[in-house]
């Protein structure tokens, strides 16, 4: 992501301003949702769970703006489910998903919710329809009517933020898988969205693609003020967000910071999420008396923790 | 069954205006029994080159041996192929999107059906198979629809037709892409029995390094078609800035070793023994002095 971004105007659609002065400071309020399968074929984990549990049972939930949430969870947990309640892509059984005053059981607000709510996928290649990669960001924009121009000038803003404005010219089937996944990003972002849904964005993504798109979240996120649901089962990818969520079989066991939810590795372990070795190292660190922050699980995190303890012993010793 | 690649060449297209050379000059050796990790990032080739183990596709110039079977340009026959297909298994990516029967038992007996093994012994095989995997094997199990198991379970069902092959060589591509934690650990183990019950050979391409690091004795690194690193786990990733060259990042333990040396935090560790939490942590609590030097640190059990 070598290309500097190109600032796009923060402000939400009219339509979204409105309602949301309503609605108070929420971008996302879920309260007391339960969804059931119609059939368990339709479900995005056909675990043997889902026939006799509902996917989602009393799940209340609600995200700030600019807040950055990690909905974490092993598969079948439910998260994905919960993702595609917001926006309203799946419509609760029972309970209520409000995305900026706009109720999703409303089939009128389907449009706008979707204008406010973006969404991303595992695999980009389920959402890129065009041959070019510039058609492709346009592609939603002029599916919605918008004049020429501005479509243009939506698309470039948006190819330029996700670093592929020298590759528009381009097949998307050339560009490589991270590249892809940017592009998806970019479709999402060309709609000036309130909200962005990754759904295990770096699932197929090569290591350094993980580390680029981690960066390009938590960027839009920062410099943009875009709410981010993040949606894994690794607890790493969940180390810089603002509150992490966790779901095991339909409810939210457990939120907090990364540091709250991550100092109880045991907890998680019987969730069945993988604990990452730089947990496991902070945890055997933790007995031994070196106070290593239970969410220092990137390298970089875990270092200047490191640096950190290094220091406040040298300022020890001098005294 | 040992699999050794001589000066392999592979282009796509080879002579054409768009020709793409794939993989250039590749030597290696995987010897029998061994578990091979093929590392790099996508487009380096790892694919292309593991396509050669079974003869999905042929080199350019060069040979690949695989258990004595010699394979080159202009050697190969079809029955040749035939045979090598029948000795190499290959899982892909995603496998469980190749499942397509009604029952589990259609599935996983597809292959050997298609050797026109008698009905018993492809019963056999498909409950060997299926038990091979950690699956049930009675008739209520076989008779239900590939598509009502959780992914974790399709994917061992795909493994197991592979396996109902009776291959002595098993190649893998990104074999626990996009499974939690308890998915993976049981496909772990089943490959590990594999190696140590049946001594099958594995040949696994991988982006993750800690499964690398978990299953692999040895690594080959591709970066744009030629081969890059090679060696035991514990060697390549001390290679750190070597890794990174490929394109690759090392497991999260050896770049936070290497991160912490940049800046000023030597942490003195074993060059030959792979770093784990276990190992790890003396050798920071040394680097960084006494133990219980913070004051409030808690210790527990």
């Amino acid at each position: 992501m070598t290309q500097p971004s190109v600032s796009m105007p923060k402000t939400l659609p009219a339509s979204a301003q409105a309602k949301s002065a309503d609605a108070g400071e929420t971008v996302i309020h879920i309260e007391d949702v339960t969804y059931r399968y119609p059939s368990t074929t339709n479900a995005p984990t056909s675990s043997q769970a889902a026939m006799v549990l509902p996917a989602l049972r009393g799940v209340s939930l609600d995200v700030q703006p600019g807040e950055y949430v990690a909905l974490l969870g092993h598969n079948g947990s439910g998260k994905s489910t919960l993702a595609r309640l917001i926006n309203a892509l799946l419509l609760p059984t029972s309970g209520r998903v409000m995305v900026l005053g706009h109720d999703t059981s409303d089939r009128s607000e389907h449009r706008a919710i979707r204008d406010l709510v973006g969404m991303i996928f595992s695999d980009p290649d389920n959402q890129i329809v065009a041959t070019i990669v510039e058609d492709d960001v346009a592609w939603g924009l002029a599916a919605r009517g918008y004049p020429l121009a501005e479509v243009r000038a939506r698309a470039d803003a948006a190819l330029a933020t996700v670093g592929l404005s020298a590759h528009r010219h381009r097949a998307p089937s050339e560009l490589s898988g991270g590249q892809r996944q940017r592009l998806a990003i970019a479709g999402a972002l060309a709609l000036e969205p309130a909200c962005l849904i990754a759904d295990e964005p770096m699932a197929l993504l090569d290591p350094q693609a993980r580390v680029d798109m981690a960066a390009l979240l938590h960027r839009l996120n920062r410099e943009r003020g875009l709410t981010v649901i993040h949606v894994t089962h690794q607890l790493e990818e969940a180390a810089r967000a603002d509150r992490v969520v966790i779901l095991e079989q339909g409810r939210i066991v457990r939120q907090g910071t990364p540091a709250e939810v991550f100092a109880e590795l045991d907890r998680l372990r019987q969730l069945r999420l993988i604990i990452p070795d730089l947990g496991v190292l902070g945890e055997r660190l933790r007995r031994l008396g070196v106070a290593i922050p239970p969410d220092a699980l990137t390298p970089e995190l875990f270092v200047s923790a490191l640096e950190r303890l290094k220091r406040l012993e040298r300022r020890g010793g001098a005294q | 069954m040992s699999i050794v690649v001589e000066h392999l060449n592979h282009a796509y297209n080879a002579g054409a205006p768009h020709e793409h050379v794939a993989l250039r000059d590749i030597s290696l050796t995987i010897p029998d029994g061994v578990c091979a990790a093929i590392i790099g990032v996508t487009g380096s080739g790892k694919s292309t080159l593991v396509q050669h183990f079974n003869g999905l596709l042929i080199p350019t110039s060069g040979r690949i041996i695989i258990d004595g079977l010699d394979v080159t340009a202009k050697t190969t026959r079809p029955e040749h192929l035939l045979e090598l297909r029948r000795r190499v298994g290959l899982l892909f990516q995603f496998p469980e999107a190749q499942l397509f029967a009604p029952t589990i038992a259609d599935d996983v007996a597809f292959g050997p059906r298609r050797l026109r093994l008698k009905d018993k012994v492809v019963k056999e095989r498909v409950r060997w198979a299926l038990n091979a995997v950690a699956l049930p094997t009675d008739a209520t199990f076989l008779a239900r629809s590939p598509f009502a198991l959780s992914g974790g379970q399709q994917r061992r069902v795909a493994l197991a037709g592979v396996l109902a092959m009776r291959p002595l060589t098993l190649v893998l591509d990104e074999p626990s892409a996009g499974l939690d934690a308890e998915a993976r650990d049981e496909i772990y183990a089943c490959l590990s029995d594999l190696r140590a019950h049946e001594g099958i050979t594995l040949a696994l391409v991988s982006h993750d390094m800690s499964e690398v690091a978990h299953l692999a004795d040895m690594l080959f690194a591709l970066a744009d078609g030629e081969l890059k690193l090679s060696g035991p786990p514990a060697q390549v990733f001390q290679k750190t800035d070597k890794i990174q060259a490929c394109g690759l990042l090392p497991p999260p333990l050896a770049q936070t070793v290497a991160l912490a040396r940049e800046h000023g935090l030597p942490i003195t560790t074993a060059s030959d023994a792979l770093l784990t939490p276990a190992r790890l942590a003396p050798a920071i609590v040394a680097t960084l002095g006494a133990p219980g030097l913070n004051g409030h640190g808690k210790e527990s059990t």
